[in-house]
């Protein structure tokens, strides 16, 4: 069983939670952009949450599968069709031998995610299977993919229970062209800067710019004052650390930054509201607010409370008996 | 141990901040400091980012609160004091200098009033500390360069820096582990291959190592790298141990 690229997409890569052994001797973390939708892809195609999977932004690939398995679609909204026929996302999928995907563009949002029941057969560099393609290592083959790439997988398919059961209801994204809040903790160097930069990175509305990849997502506003900041020695980044450079406009770090940086950091966004940051398309606006510290964990524990529930609720599931049996007849016919 | 204060860095990650300076021994307080919560084996800890004056440490807050790490971070670094000596680890590097293995070794000694091989003598002199790894992968920021021989970087930076150049930038020295663009000044190129993606350490050395420079002829230079293509070459590593000073025991 495999995955036939039949078009790449434009930025497809293989990506996990990330390179983490490797950050102290400078390698990026690399990893998803969006961590709980590639988890919900994980958990719905039958996986532990930091399994790899494919990323892809603004334009999704299409893929034939060779065999039968499950597979499922989260982040960004796509009209992805399966042999021509509109398929759901955040739900298990059951495709066959020769069925093709075609995810086709991202219609809001700029990260999705397909996960796949069989596990993708590529080696770990570093202990992860991330795709770092500054440093052209680990994932298919250090590389974005491209048409005609194969992706073979285990075998046997692994048996996933009760697909229809298998879905989930996210709050619908909002699409409008509404601001949106993000949630910030101050950063390390917050207090060099001075309380009119530290009111102002609050109180006005920032514009995501056209600079925003793997590496960081740049943001136009009112430049910030770091007249008075002293300058600093390189210390470590962290994801969604907020740096402000002489400019005076911030860069929010991601998943590809590099591991050290020396611009004074003014906040860190929280965790639990960097995946609603990467789904931003540029030219729509954000603005920061402050929670401490212990509020940020408390989000972030509510959240990994729900996803061991979702994990519980799918290892609970009972086969899916009329599938199961219709699957099973199918399976006769593709044998013989 | 020096006067430090921790300052949270997002909700996953604390910064232990030592006096802003480059000082070898603040470097020395942070590796022990690591070592010490390294050998506590705390539940949660997921990882340690050194730094010039910073120790970052990465955890996870659903199995560790931030005032159990900050104790622990306390209990560590009281633990520290309790050490008079450490090993000094010694990363030997065996370099080529000059001619196509470092275009720019003429430029150096001309900025330098010095002649090249005088040059390669003072850079092979120093054990050059390891401060932090960072920029690239590998990449090292060394302390100790020869003031004498400090050049600032090329006016037009190259597109293309061979993995393993050694070279010069300001008052840092430093080897690029892999193929990069970059402004250093080429002084000479190590046949060894830094980065090792296949190996559980994909580097040879860490943030508090130091880097010795060898010199080598070009024919030594062919023999080792077929020895580094065969898979058979030692590479060579000194360990001394100093007092916590720094000097010698």
């Amino acid at each position: 069983m495999g995955l036939r690229v039949n078009e790449p997409g434009l930025l497809t890569t293989i990506q996990d939670g990330g390179r983490m052994v490797g950050i102290a001797a400078g390698f990026s973390p690399s990893g998803v952009m969006d961590r709980q939708a590639a988890q919900l892809a994980n958990l719905l195609t039958g996986h532990s949450t930091n399994q790899p999977v494919l990323e892809y932004s603004i334009l999704g690939p299409t893929i034939t599968f060779t065999a039968q398995t499950v597979i499922a679609l989260t982040g960004g909204r796509v009209a992805a069709k399966l042999n021509g026929v509109v398929v759901a996302q955040n739900q298990a999928l059951v495709v066959h031998r020769n069925d093709q995907l075609v995810i086709g563009p991202l219609l809001s949002g700029r990260y999705g995610y397909l996960a796949v029941a069989n596990v993708l057969k590529i080696p770990k560099v570093l202990e992860s299977y991330a795709t770092s393609l500054r440093y052209q290592l680990g994932g298919f083959k250090g590389r974005a993919l491209r048409a005609g790439d194969f992706i073979a997988t285990r075998e046997p398919a692994p048996t996933v229970t009760g697909i229809a059961q298998r879905k989930i209801s996210l709050p619908a994204a909002d699409e409008s062209q509404q601001t949106q809040l993000i949630r910030v903790v101050p950063g390390p160097q917050f207090e060099q800067f001075e309380q009119p930069a530290t009111a102002l990175f609050v109180s006005q509305t920032y514009t995501v710019s056209k600079d925003a990849d793997r590496m960081g997502i740049r943001l136009s506003g009112v430049a910030l004052s770091v007249d008075n900041v002293p300058e600093m020695l390189s210390e470590a980044t962290v994801a969604g650390g907020i740096q402000v450079p002489k400019s005076g406009q911030p860069i929010v770090l991601m998943a590809d930054r590099q591991t050290t940086g020396g611009y004074p950091v003014i906040a860190v966004v929280a965790t639990v509201d960097l995946p609603k940051l990467v789904q931003i398309v540029p030219g729509h606006e954000i603005q920061f607010e402050w929670i401490t510290l212990a509020q940020s964990q408390q989000l972030l524990r509510e959240q990994s409370e729900e996803m061991v529930a979702l994990q519980q609720r799918f290892s609970h599931l009972k086969p899916d008996t009329t599938r199961h049996i219709s699957t099973k007849i199918r399976q006769l016919f593709e044998t013989n | 141990m020096d006067e430090y204060h921790i300052y949270p860095a997002g909700d996953a990650a604390v910064n232990v901040t030592f006096a802003n300076r480059v000082d070898p021994a603040i470097n020395r307080a942070i590796r022990q400091l690591q070592s010490a919560l390294e050998a506590s084996r705390l539940t949660g800890i997921t990882g340690f980012v050194p730094a010039f004056r910073t120790l970052t440490v990465l955890y996870d807050p659903l199995k560790l609160s931030l005032p159990q790490l900050k104790q622990a971070i306390k209990t560590a670094a009281l633990a520290t004091h309790q050490h008079s000596s450490q090993t000094k680890r010694i990363v030997h590097i065996p370099v080529a200098y000059g001619k196509a293995f470092g275009p720019d070794l003429s430029n150096v000694a001309q900025h330098a009033h010095l002649t090249p091989k005088e040059v390669v003598a003072r850079h092979c002199h120093a054990d050059y500390l390891i401060y932090m790894l960072g920029f690239l992968p590998g990449f090292v920021y060394l302390g100790g360069l020869d003031p004498q021989i400090a050049t600032p970087r090329l006016a037009t930076p190259r597109l293309k820096i061979h993995a393993g150049a050694v070279g010069i930038a300001g008052e840092q020295t430093g080897i690029y582990p892999i193929e990069s663009p970059g402004g250093w000044q080429i002084i000479g190129q190590t046949p060894l291959q830094l980065f090792q993606p296949d190996q559980q350490d994909p580097f040879y050395y860490h943030a508090g190592d130091y880097i010795h420079f060898d010199p080598v002829s070009d024919f030594e230079y062919q023999q080792i790298q077929k020895m580094v293509n065969e898979k058979n070459y030692q590479i060579y590593v000194e360990t001394r141990q100093v007092n916590v000073d720094g000097t010698q025991s």
